[in-house]
């Protein structure tokens, strides 16, 4: 074989080898039908609530196709999806072009506010000599009970800076010493408010909890998507709450968590793990549930979106999608917030100060 | 941007190459020699992983490259790491991923003594190879990682064909390999979470390789080839620039897609 042939045979072995893209190849412009398929198609393998929620999403995909097929531009065919979207009932689901971001915010829209945060400030936490904010976390002492405001678990907290607001706490600093685990120290308890907190890092929610936490206790069961079946699952993963932090500064007085509605996803499940501690009240309203971990994805045309895929049940095996109850209902009224009052937090304080 | 880039690594390897060219006059004899292999060089990547998004995704980076190739009288053992970095993006979308791969292969391929008189030498073997790689996708947030492992046998064969020019010897070939079977993971249906790491605190590496399944053609189809361009130095080193291709089909519960380049310019010293 000549050397000619030599160099003409590799060079045709590289022309053969190098040319995946003739089997990677995208549509630059999508139908509206591909779209809707790859959403409905992609959503029904991989959310987790379609049982739970007993929704019929063949029905969904009859009723909004035609409608995508025949939208004419964008914002109609974003519309056409984010309306087949909102059938899910999940603030975990959303679609996001740069048109717009769909959202189903029922579960808080629907309810009482419960919360002013403007309220807090101005008649709680300002007037407080003892009012930091440390890192992510408003805190203070409010009629000898702690007091913290976490407004998102997006915003980092950690194991030392918990140390430090339960020191705080604990201080007795008219007799300079540390009063701990202890009822005669300088609070009675503490209110660990949530509401109005949209989640973020679940890891943030096992920090504070685990903060509170004394021995190793089981508080939820998750299960991930295993198969395209809308209850292919796996096995339980079983969730563990356990102490952690400083030895010498553990908390065992009354704890409060206030909740309202708009407490949600990561809220929603750090309510549902504190609900498993013995000192630990959850007051106010129902949260507003998010139970499932949400995954992103993107759309052949480039949109993206991102939906639930996993399921959560507490220990006793309650499916905290729906929201976690409080162990005692508090609903604001206008003449209290008129009054610059907050009754969760004032019930909150009379009920730690009466244990 | 990201071709311009990698082209213009390639450029700077080749024209690197073709500069050490003028270091030797001839080859040495390669029988019964073994080299330590470094390289450095450009890498570029398509990828459509079904896991992550439906849209194609490309981009460049880097790769580098440590390795020993042994040649005896009637046969080659060739292993070798390589590690990927590459910062791809979709056109569609413009979202970002990282990329992260660690492949390790290790090749025999015997000399069969009526084809090694020839000019043009095929010498066929076999390939094992084991692969990691890491996704990460820059606007995810829950499934933003995503990790996959494999581990292959395949036959191989490699064709050389040394040759003189400017009163100098070259050796001109290429490595080429398909798997037969292949152990493979990915993460769960939805989610980055590994099988066997479920009920597990603390994720363990070996978590990564268990509970995957052994899949061939039909599921599976992986091309891999390698094109060198040897010139062996007067004592005993050498020189080596590689094109590095591999294709890669994956029919999983979320099919992935892969087409991975890199250019590289080797040393080969001489142990």
């Amino acid at each position: 074989m000549s050397l000619r042939n030599i160099t003409i045979l590799l060079l045709l072995f590289l022309a053969l080898s190098s040319c995946e893209r003739l089997f990677m190849k995208e549509e630059p412009e999508p139908e509206n039908a591909a779209i809707f398929d790859h959403l409905w198609e992609t959503v029904d393998e991989k959310y987790s609530f379609f049982e739970d929620k007993n929704i019929d999403w063949d029905s969904a995909r009859d009723v909004f196709r035609p409608k995508a097929i025949e939208a004419r531009n964008s914002v109609e065919l974003f519309n056409v999806l984010a309306d087949m979207l909102f059938i899910l009932k999940d603030g975990h689901v959303n679609i996001s072009a740069g048109i717009d971001l769909s959202r189903n915010w029922d579960w808080f829209l629907e309810y009482p506010t419960n919360f002013n945060f403007d309220v807090i400030e101005r008649n709680y936490l300002a007037p407080s000599e003892d009012y930091q904010i440390s890192g992510p976390i408003h805190n203070t002492i409010i009629d000898s009970v702690g007091y913290m405001y976490y407004e998102s678990f997006s915003n980092n907290v950690s194991t030392s800076l918990m140390d430090y607001l339960v020191l705080k706490f604990l201080i007795n600093e008219e007799e300079e010493s540390f009063q701990l685990n202890s009822l005669d120290g300088p609070v009675a308890g503490i209110i660990i408010d949530v509401r109005n907190n949209g989640g973020g890092s679940i890891s943030n929610a096992f920090t504070i909890a685990n903060r509170f936490a004394g021995d190793r206790v089981k508080v939820a069961d998750w299960f991930y998507k295993t198969g395209p079946d809308h209850d292919d699952f796996s096995r339980a993963e079983e969730k563990f709450i356990e102490f952690d932090g400083n030895e010498d500064y553990k908390f065992n007085k009354p704890i409060v968590v206030l909740i309202n509605r708009s407490s949600y996803s990561s809220a929603n499940f750090f309510a549902s793990m504190m609900s498993f501690l013995p000192n630990v009240t959850l007051m106010g309203d129902q949260t507003g549930g998010g139970g499932g971990l949400p995954i992103n994805d993107e759309l052949p045309n480039g949109w993206r979106y991102r939906f639930s895929s996993t399921r959560t049940l507490d220990a006793n095996g309650n499916n905290i999608e729906f929201g976690v109850k409080p162990d005692i209902l508090v609903q604001l009224d206008s003449t209290g917030f008129i009054e610059g009052n907050d009754r969760m937090i004032e019930e909150a304080i009379d009920f730690i100060k009466s244990q | 941007m990201n071709k311009l880039y990698f082209l213009g690594l390639s450029l700077l390897a080749t024209s690197l190459s073709f500069a050490s060219f003028g270091q030797a006059q001839k080859s040495n004899d390669k029988k019964n020699q073994t080299h330590f292999i470094t390289g450095i060089g450009g890498s570029y990547v398509n990828i459509i992983d079904e896991g992550i998004s439906p849209l194609l995704y490309d981009g460049s980076g880097g790769s580098v490259i440590l390795g020993h190739f042994q040649e005896k009288m009637n046969n080659l053992n060739a292993s070798s790491v390589k590690f990927d970095f590459n910062n791809p993006s979709s056109s569609i979308s413009n979202a970002e991923m990282y990329t992260f791969r660690l492949e390790g292969h290790f090749q025999r391929y015997w000399k069969v003594s009526n084809l090694e008189e020839k000019k043009l030498k095929l010498r066929p073997g076999f390939d094992l190879s084991a692969k990691w790689a890491l996704r990460q996708h820059l606007n995810f947030t829950n499934n933003s990682q995503h990790i996959e492992t494999r581990f292959s046998v395949a036959p191989a064969l490699m064709i050389a064909r040394p040759f003189e020019l400017w009163e100098r010897n070259f050796e001109l070939g290429a490595f080429t390999s398909i798997p037969l079977l292949t152990y493979a993971t990915r993460p769960l249906f939805a989610s980055t979470r590994f099988p066997a790491s479920v009920n597990k605190e603390e994720i363990e590496f070996l978590d990564y390789v268990k509970e995957g399944e052994i899949i061939s053609f039909g599921n599976y189809f992986k091309w891999s080839t390698q094109f060198f361009l040897f010139y062996p130095l007067k004592n005993g080193n050498g020189l080596r620039l590689d094109y590095f291709w591999n294709y890669e089909s994956y029919k999983a519960q979320n099919p992935v897609r892969t087409g991975e380049h890199s250019i590289m310019i080797s040393t080969f010293f001489k142990i």
